[in-house]
């Protein structure tokens, strides 16, 4: 071949592979577009619905936003705190900085900053189109939108971190005094006993309502419940900013805005002051403490195989056992998965409540409450399979060399991964939809739909999580929550709301026919259960073979 | 029996390894130098199966590491340059690890890690999870890790990094016993003195291409006559801008 040819087929071949290159740099972008841009439309169609519903409409509209935002920003505190023992107390570059002559509170501000930066963003994907879609439901002038979430968002996100931060910053000071196990054990009985004080001693009027449920008691229900809101938190003035624009009432808007800044900066500096005196301290803490005894070695006898492993092939027990044991290593990891836990024990136990106090044998109500708890525990499964599953690959991290030198297959590697994410999933899947359908005396084979469907939907979902970790992997990052917050991340959680959102839409009108043709003598549904069944087959082959063909691909090529 | 035919690896327009051709028999021990980004990582990299070539065949064994990764990766034990392990695992936990990837019974495996444990000094340790390990005390785990299955073939990126001198004795001695009892060892290093007391054979790289193989004494002759391997080794990898670094 002539020097002047492969010149040529070089040039094409690196042209292609930058093509290639852009081409994948776009369509992330695109599909995050889309994505920001479906969130809006999706909401937009929810509030726009709400608005609609005669005299409590806008009552529910306010107390959605209200529990969503409270729920958020707990969520960005929890997610802070996670994230800031890698970014402020392990980050290698925080050693490195540690040694120059810049002092410590440069040091802390920078990286408090990145911190922020890292366990926010994504909030600010999903919460801008919902902000958006909330200012355009209530008539605010569109000039005003970017301002609004700009102000919003920055004084929402500030808070939230520096509540977060001073937590950390406290519970790593009494560690220095006692041991970081008992702080972080003090925490735990701070946010459970609070919790547990406000469902159970105070018993929230929001739980309490009487008599068989019709639309008249729903809004009887509702107007009850009103509007409660804590004159001093973040969500609130966030609330009463977008509606003091949508009024005109300039003045009031000002205050609000003026308020969620000041408070961020005001809090900023007092995070400041005290991490002058605390944070190298704490620093020390995390960098000298817990250190585990010496213990001499003994040689022991090889134990035989417990029957319960036996049927496992050695390679997949072996990673299976790596994983577990450094999934309950990692106290920020166990932690956040026990405040899911937490969560979901609320959520159950809110359904006693709703089964006590609602007639449920109407269709309607039958099949509302049903499909919202299917959306529930499809939503709960989803959250946990990209905060816990997707990082799984990415977490093999600068070790993924033992793995690549050994005589193991990726295909073992990957199914491994998979078959973990759906036996866990699996058994928490499958405790909802028994626990609440009971709970909600759901019959036997509807509850046996449920079961079957979230048993596929662990599946999916898994699959999804797993496909995409390996088809994004972050080989660099140690930390679990950052690693759920990139990109990646965030194109695996949209894309399993989405499929959890198809699968409540394509099984919602059979069920209502269903339970139309058990109580109200209709017509069997054969032809809408066909139909939904097709559907349902062809949505999850999809999601189980495209994420697990691309991922596991990814990763056979890659070098390390 | 490591054999590489032709092996290129190009990063971009970078060409790290250029048609290179070697073959490391059982029972010897092989040096392989060069200068920084020379190749050496890179080689080292696809004989272990961690990077695939553009073009070439690696054959351990006689077994295409391309076409039989996994009957391959079987022989051979790899010591990488920077023990990354998983930290939240004690030392005796990552070796059984080991082990049963490796697919070995839980009696060999047992009896394995009394034997690293032993060797590697390592009683005090075990137990504890390897973050609280210091860098040579994780390389001795990595070493214990790649011994434990038995391998033919030991790769190994700078050995002797980190290492007091007790430990780096006692790896010199492990690894010559290795090549005594008939594994193939090849050893990437800087350190010249430990290829001129270990090694059998020496192979200097230089932009990807191998630019000198023989025994130290082969190359004396064929170069410069009872130079040290640190003269041999500059003369041979001499640069016009080394020069201009060295006087400025």
């Amino acid at each position: 071949m002539s020097i002047r040819r492969q010149i040529l087929l070089r040039r094409l071949a690196s042209g292609w592979k930058d093509a290639r290159k852009s081409l994948e740099r776009g369509s992330t972008l695109l599909i995050i577009l889309a994505l920001v841009a479906g969130s809006y439309l999706l909401f937009h169609t929810v509030f726009h619905y709400l608005l609609g519903l005669p005299q409590i409409g806008r009552l529910i509209l306010e107390r959605i936003f209200q529990l969503g935002w409270n729920a958020i920003f707990f969520l960005l505190i929890v997610s802070n705190i996670v994230t800031a023992f890698s970014t402020l107390y392990r980050s290698d570059e925080v050693k490195f900085l540690l040694t120059s002559p810049l002092d410590f509170r440069s040091i802390f501000q920078a990286k408090a900053i990145d911190n922020l930066m890292y366990s926010s963003w994504a909030l600010v994907l999903l919460g801008a189109p919902i902000l958006t879609a909330y200012m355009h439901q209530l008539g605010v002038l569109w000039v005003w939108w970017l301002p609004i979430i700009l102000v919003g968002l920055t004084g929402f996100m500030t808070i939230a971190a520096v509540f977060a931060l001073l937590i950390l910053l406290v519970l790593l000071r009494i560690a220095h005094r006692s041991s970081l196990r008992i702080a972080f054990l003090g925490l735990g009985v701070i946010v459970f006993g609070g919790l547990g004080a406000y469902f159970f001693l105070f018993n929230p009027p929001s739980l309490v309502v009487s008599g068989p449920a019709t639309f008249g008691t729903l809004n009887q229900y509702v107007l009850k419940l009103g509007s409660q809101p804590f004159l001093f938190s973040p969500t609130y003035w966030l609330q009463r900013f977008i509606i003091s624009f949508a009024n005109s009432e300039w003045s009031t808007a000002t205050m609000y805005g003026g308020l969620l800044l000041t408070t961020g900066l005001a809090g900023w500096q007092v995070l400041l002051s005290v991490a002058k005196r605390w944070w190298y301290r704490t620093w020390q803490v995390l960098a000298t403490g817990d250190r585990e005894k010496q213990q001499r070695y003994v040689p022991q006898m090889a134990k035989p195989v417990r029957w319960y492993w036996r049927w496992m092939p050695p390679q997949i027990r072996a990673l299976f056992v790596k994983d577990v044991v450094q999934f309950w290593r990692l106290p920020n990891q166990w932690a956040q998965f026990l405040l899911m836990f937490l969560f979901l024990l609320i959520y159950l136990a809110n359904l006693f409540n709703i089964a006590a106090q609602f007639n449920l044998n109407e269709p309607f109500w039958k099949t509302l409450i049903f499909f919202i708890n299917f959306g529930f525990s499809g939503f709960i499964i989803a959250a946990m399979i990209s905060r816990y599953i997707y990082p799984l690959i990415s977490l093999e991290g600068p070790g993924f060399w033992i793995l690549r030198s050994s005589p193991i297959k990726i295909r073992t590697i990957f199914r491994q991964k998979f078959l973990l994410s759906i036996v866990i999933f699996l058994v928490i899947a499958e405790m909802i939809v028994v626990i609440s359908n009971i709970v909600l005396e759901i019959s036997t084979p509807l509850m046996l739909l449920a079961a079957g469907s979230l048993i596929i939907m662990s599946i999916a979902l898994s699959a999804i999580a797993i496909g995409f970790g390996a088809r994004f992997p972050e080989f660099h990052e140690t930390n679990p929550m950052k690693i759920a917050s990139t990109a990646g991340g965030f194109i695996t959680v949209i894309s399993c709301l989405v499929y959890v959102a198809l699968v409540n839409t394509i099984m919602a009108l059979p069920t209502y026919q269903y339970f139309q043709f058990l109580s109200h003598n209709a017509v069997f549904p054969t032809r809408g259960i066909l139909i939904a069944a097709l559907l349902l087959i062809v949505l999850n082959i999809l999601a189980i073979w495209f994420p697990l063909r691309i991922g596991e691909r990814h990763l056979y090529r890659i070098e390390v | 029996m490591i054999a590489l035919t032709g092996i290129t690896k190009r990063f971009g327009n970078v060409v790290a390894v250029n048609n290179l051709t070697l073959t490391v028999p059982n029972g010897q021990f092989f040096g392989f130098l060069g200068p920084n980004g020379a190749g050496k990582t890179t080689t080292i990299k696809m004989i272990t199966g961690l990077l695939q070539p553009d073009r070439g065949d690696v054959r351990i064994n006689d077994i295409d590491i391309l076409s039989e990764p996994e009957a391959a990766k079987r022989f051979i034990g790899y010591i990488p340059d920077i023990p990354f392990v998983y930290d939240k695992l004690t030392g005796e936990e990552f070796l059984q690890f080991v082990g049963r990837v490796y697919e070995m019974d839980e009696k060999s495996i047992r009896q394995g890690i009394d034997e690293m444990v032993s060797l590697f000094h390592l009683e005090g340790y075990i137990y504890q999870r390897m973050e609280q390990y210091s860098h040579g005390t994780k390389q001795k785990v990595v070493f214990s890790s790649t011994f434990l299955h038995h391998p033919d073939i030991i790769v190994i990126d700078e050995p002797m990094v980190g290492l007091d001198p007790q430990s780096a004795r006692l790896l010199k001695n492990t690894l010559t016993d290795k090549a005594a009892g008939g594994a193939t060892v090849f050893m990437s290093t800087h350190t010249l003195p430990v290829v001129e007391e270990l090694c059998d054979r020496v192979g200097i790289i230089h932009h990807g291409k191998l630019i000198a193989d023989g025994t130290l004494e082969s190359l004396q002759s064929d170069e410069t006559h009872r130079d040290s391997l640190e003269d041999i080794f500059l003369k041979l990898t001499y640069e016009e801008s080394d020069t201009v670094a060295i006087r400025e």
